[in-house]
């Protein structure tokens, strides 16, 4: 027991080290930045009334009303000890970033703010230690909670409130719920946003359809309002009237010209979990992001039956991020803590993966005998493939290691990549200041290739293409699905023994898969394009097709399905033909009929046939490419393979330098990294070895 | 089951014919225009059907398609590009594929897993690796050189699509023939690759398809008019051009017109080709 407790302790003191560490370097290193003005100014305002022995300055003041004080207070209280200084100055909220605040004033602050960041991490760790840990490096609440800002404070409130939440609903004890009321009210009274947590707890409680849930959940919500009003002295004078209008401010700024101008697609969100903090980098110790989402990701399903209320809270925040139109960078540290759990199940899921008995796919073993019987078969093959797949990929990943650009690529290619990319890690070439974070400096360019090492690979899995990286992801799944669905459906419907002109059908339903995809590409366009394409002269409206990232997303997904559906309609056919009537006969003795049928008896029948031509599609649309030259893609809105097509060319567009041929390496590295960690990790569960032939 | 009843069959037939025009819109957007002489450069109004109805855009690009280069010289180095391509692929990975089907060698999870792998690589990544290969031997330029481009990307996924036609084939019937005394290469020469040609064919089919289609990388390679493909050629009109939207139409009809054909008159066969591809990795 006491091994144990000692254990925890050093735990969580490592911990704190670790959290500290990443954001005492920020608060030193990180520039000004938006905002941080206002609410230094907001504290000053309270800390002068303070000083004077003025309590109640605290129903008086709340400089940019919009937002609740409790945290301006905590600023108010940070700056209290130094000498007074002049306010910051008025300035609306687009203003630019103020450099000119007092340096000891702008530290006391960050350092204050701060605290309540690296907390967050530490109470978390009391749950699970490695999802404190995932909230101690994670880049955006590192940069977030070290600056003058409002989140860190709501952010410790809230995962408190959750963590007492878990205490109740495990010991049913009424003090844990009231702990849990508070810690939502104080929540709310930080930042309004952070009350999302509210409506995870309550979803979890009524989940449980527990009756004696009912007064015991009145009784805490109306705690959570009384503390909300406790906290939030500013309302005290005029609750209504102040309360609606920071309520309708932020109603009004989602629609105004700040979110508009930013013009982020409402996929953003996901955009930011995608990579690191792309600003300021030198302030940050960690860039783990992309990495920890991604086992956040794969812990999703344990985390749901484990803590049922951390999914909620990803679930429902995430929904509320994706619908609300404001979308700036810190909006996604509501998230810290459930995606922090979720990392640390995705960590234990990955064990139990790498841990779990492979499969006995193999009846016979191999013998080396049957080796040197299958070499010679195999031999044109593998020479060919080494050849012209494998030297390839071995000579990307060299150029990965360079600043190959069209600047050097004669030197490049006259031995300069192995040189560099080869050489470079024995010392022989110098190192480049090239970094995919800054494309347009030419710093990043010389005439002869030199050495960048894996910085380059490492820049892209923290974010450098972020939004490339999360288009990919999101393309893949949505595409895929919406053509195995509509594939599927459709070869369904063509399988009623009866149905006419079945023959008809399914030959007109096959071209578009003949269409070679770029030209499919052109005809979607021409139909779809806003203001002048063939549906906005024929209807009138754009409608639905827009333009801007979404709107084209949505042509952009339409031209996948169109491509995408016939063949995976033609082996979902080929795979029903093989289910014999008798399956339905008997299953229809069984009482089986319509959902319950296709459910039970038809999918599972099909789904060994359809899982490999999934993975082979997943595949290609991972690395789609053509689809998206004639139909655009506006504001990063393409895949990685297009991405590295585009930096590779020659033909440089505004804002897109061209013939950047280490970057495009880099991207491709980065590509085959992630699809053959999805195959295998695919492979494993799907379970794809069950097809046909020798099975 | 029960039978159809009518309400039954015509629900079934609008949610097709919705389908089906979902299939058929975009398509026809674009192809009406090339029976289209009304209009010069862009359209301006809807139209459902052409105005002035003509033959004579087709005319014109079978003159000169891209560059002055007429339309036969262009399908030419098409069915040249691809159609070698597909067959140096499934030349080179046929007994290989074979292999991974039938065999159990020491290393086979390892060989599949690299298969793959080699089909996770963007084409893009191919260009500098591939320049510098055809440049040593010469053949940078050439045909033969985009032959071997086309070959690079269609291999990984050719050997995959092969590796299954080699599954589809039932186990017994080579173990039949194994029993007759044939050998290991003789019952693959004379059992498997016969009842297997199906299956092939659609392998092959879409190695063309891969070769037909490319114009990206064709374009970093070839540097004369005379060695352009279709795909290349019609990108170019796209391009650079720009403007002139009926030819453009009119070129896109008589390049996907023929593949049309073929893989309606093979759709049949097409599905059996399918089956099998298993990723037991």
């Amino acid at each position: 027991m006491a091994l144990r407790r000692a254990r925890t302790l050093i735990l969580l003191l490592a911990l704190l080290v670790l959290a500290a560490l990443a954001r005492g370097v920020a608060v030193e290193r990180l520039p000004i930045d938006y905002d941080e003005d206002d609410y230094l100014r907001a504290g000053q305002l309270l800390a002068e009334g303070l000083r004077e022995g003025d309590l109640a300055i605290v129903t008086r003041s709340n400089y940019r009303p919009e937002h609740p004080p409790l945290q301006k207070l905590a600023i108010a209280l940070a700056v209290l000890p130094l000498p007074p200084r002049e306010p910051a100055p008025d300035v609306g909220t687009d203003a630019p970033p103020n450099a000119d605040l007092p340096a000891d004033l702008v530290r006391a602050a960050r350092t204050g703010t701060a605290a309540f960041g690296i907390l967050q991490a530490v109470v978390l760790g009391l749950l699970s230690p490695l999802a404190g840990m995932a909230v101690a490096v994670n880049s955006f609440h590192v940069k977030y909670t070290s600056q003058i800002m409002l989140e860190s404070l709501p952010g410790l409130t809230s995962t408190l409130a959750v963590l007492a939440w878990l205490r109740w609903r495990r010991t049913r004890r009424r003090g844990w719920l009231a702990a849990s009321a508070i810690a939502l009210g104080l929540t709310a009274a930080g930042k309004y946003l952070y009350a999302v947590v509210g409506v995870a707890m309550l979803l979890d409680a009524l989940l449980e359809r527990r009756r004696a849930n009912g007064r015991a959940l009145l009784g805490w919500a109306a705690l959570a309002a009384l503390t909300f009003i406790a906290a939030d002295p500013y309302l005290w004078p005029d609750p209504v009237g102040r309360l609606l209008a920071s309520v309708f401010y932020h109603a009004g700024y989602a629609g105004g010209a700040d979110v508009q101008r930013a013009n982020f697609p409402f996929w953003q969100p996901f955009v930011w979990l995608a990579g690191s903090v792309p600003w300021s980098r030198p302030a940050f110790l960690f860039s783990l992001d992309l990495l920890i989402n991604g086992l956040a990701l794969l812990g999703l399903r344990r985390l749901w039956r484990r803590y049922r209320v951390m999914a909620l809270w990803l679930a429902v925040g995430m929904a509320f991020l994706l619908v609300w139109p404001t979308k700036w960078p810190q909006y996604v540290l509501i998230l810290a803590t459930p995606i922090g759990m979720a990392a640390a199940e995705g960590i234990y899921a990955l064990v139990d993966m790498l841990r779990g008995s492979r499969a006995p796919t193999q009846a016979r073993r191999a013998t080396w005998r049957e080796g040197a019987r299958a070499l010679p078969w195999l031999l044109p093959g593998a020479l060919a493939l080494l050849i012209l797949a494998l030297l390839p990929l071995l000579y990307q990943l060299a150029v990965a290691m360079t600043d190959l650009s069209g600047q050097s690529l004669r030197d490049g290619l006259n031995g300069g990549v192995l040189r560099a990319g080869v050489g470079g890690w024995w010392g022989a070439a110098a190192n480049s200041p090239f970094s995919l974070f800054s494309l347009q400096d030419p710093a990043g360019r010389a005439i002869e290739t030199r050495f960048t090492g894996l910085r380059l690979i490492g820049e892209v899995l923290s974010g450098a293409f972020a939004n490339q990286t999360w288009f990919s992801i999101m393309w893949t799944a949505s595409s895929l699905t919406l053509s195995a669905v509509l594939g599927v459906s459709v070869a369904l419907i063509l399988n009623r023994p009866g149905l006419r002109y079945a023959g008809l059908w399914r030959a007109l339903f096959v071209i578009p898969w003949a269409i070679p995809e770029f030209l499919g590409g052109v005809a979607w366009a021409r139909l779809a394009e806003p203001g002048r394409g063939w549906l906005a002269l024929g209807l009138g409206v754009n409608a639905p097709l827009g333009e801007g990232p979404a709107g084209v997303f949505l042509t952009q997904l339409l031209a996948g399905v169109w491509m995408g559906f016939p063949i995976l309609m033609l082996t979902a056919a080929t795979a029903l033909k093989r289910i014999t009537p008798e399956v339905y006969d008997s299953a229809a003795l069984d009482g089986a009929t319509g959902v319950s049928l296709l459910r039970g008896i038809t999918l599972p029948l099909i789904a060994p046939l359809l899982a490999p031509a999934l993975v082979v599609r997943g595949l290609i649309a991972f690395n789609q490419f053509y689809l998206f030259q004639p139909i655009g893609s506006p504001g990063g809105a393409t895949t990685l393979a297009s991405l590295a097509y585009g930096l590779a060319q020659s033909r440089s567009a505004p804002g897109r330098p061209g013939t950047l041929f280490a970057a495009s390496a880099a991207i491709d590295v980065f590509i085959v990294i992630v699809l053959l960690i999805a195959v295998a990790a695919l492979s494993r569960r799907a379970r794809l070895a069950e097809g046909v032939g020798d099975a | 089951m029960r039978r159809l009843g009518a309400r039954g069959q015509l629900l079934r037939q609008l949610v097709l014919a919705l389908v089906g025009v979902f299939v058929i819109a975009p398509l026809w957007s674009l192809a009406y225009m090339a029976f289209d002489r009304s209009f010069l450069g862009r359209p301006t109004e809807f139209r459902l059907l052409p105005d002035e109805f003509s033959f004579e855009l087709f005319g014109r690009v079978l003159d000169r398609a891209a560059q002055g280069v007429p339309f036969t010289t262009l399908l030419a180095n098409t069915l040249v590009v691809a159609g070698g391509s597909a067959l140096l692929a499934l030349a080179c990975g046929a007994s290989m594929a074979y292999a991974f089907a039938r065999m159990r060698f020491p290393g086979r999870r390892a060989g599949l897993f690299a298969l793959l792998s080699g089909s996770l690589l963007p084409p893009i990544a191919l260009v500098l690796p591939l320049y510098l290969i055809l440049s040593v031997l010469g053949l940078r330029t050439t045909r033969l050189g985009l032959i071997v481009v086309y070959t690079a990307i269609a291999l990984p996924f050719g050997v995959w699509n092969l590796r299954a036609a080699f599954q589809s084939v039932p186990r017994e019937v080579e173990e039949a023939a194994a029993m007759d005394g044939a050998g290991f290469a003789r019952t693959f020469v004379a059992i498997t690759l016969p009842l297997a040609a199906p299956a092939i064919g659609l392998a092959a089919f879409v190695a063309f398809l891969g070769g037909y289609s490319e114009f990206a990388l064709g374009w970093m390679f070839v540097d004369r008019a005379d060695n352009v493909t279709l795909a290349m050629g019609l990108w170019n009109a796209i391009t650079l051009a720009g403007a002139d939207w009926n030819f453009m139409a009119a070129y896109a009809l008589m390049m996907c017109a023929p593949v049309v054909a073929v893989f309606i008159a093979l759709q049949r066969g097409l599905a059996s080709g399918l089956l099998g591809g298993r990723i037991d990795v």
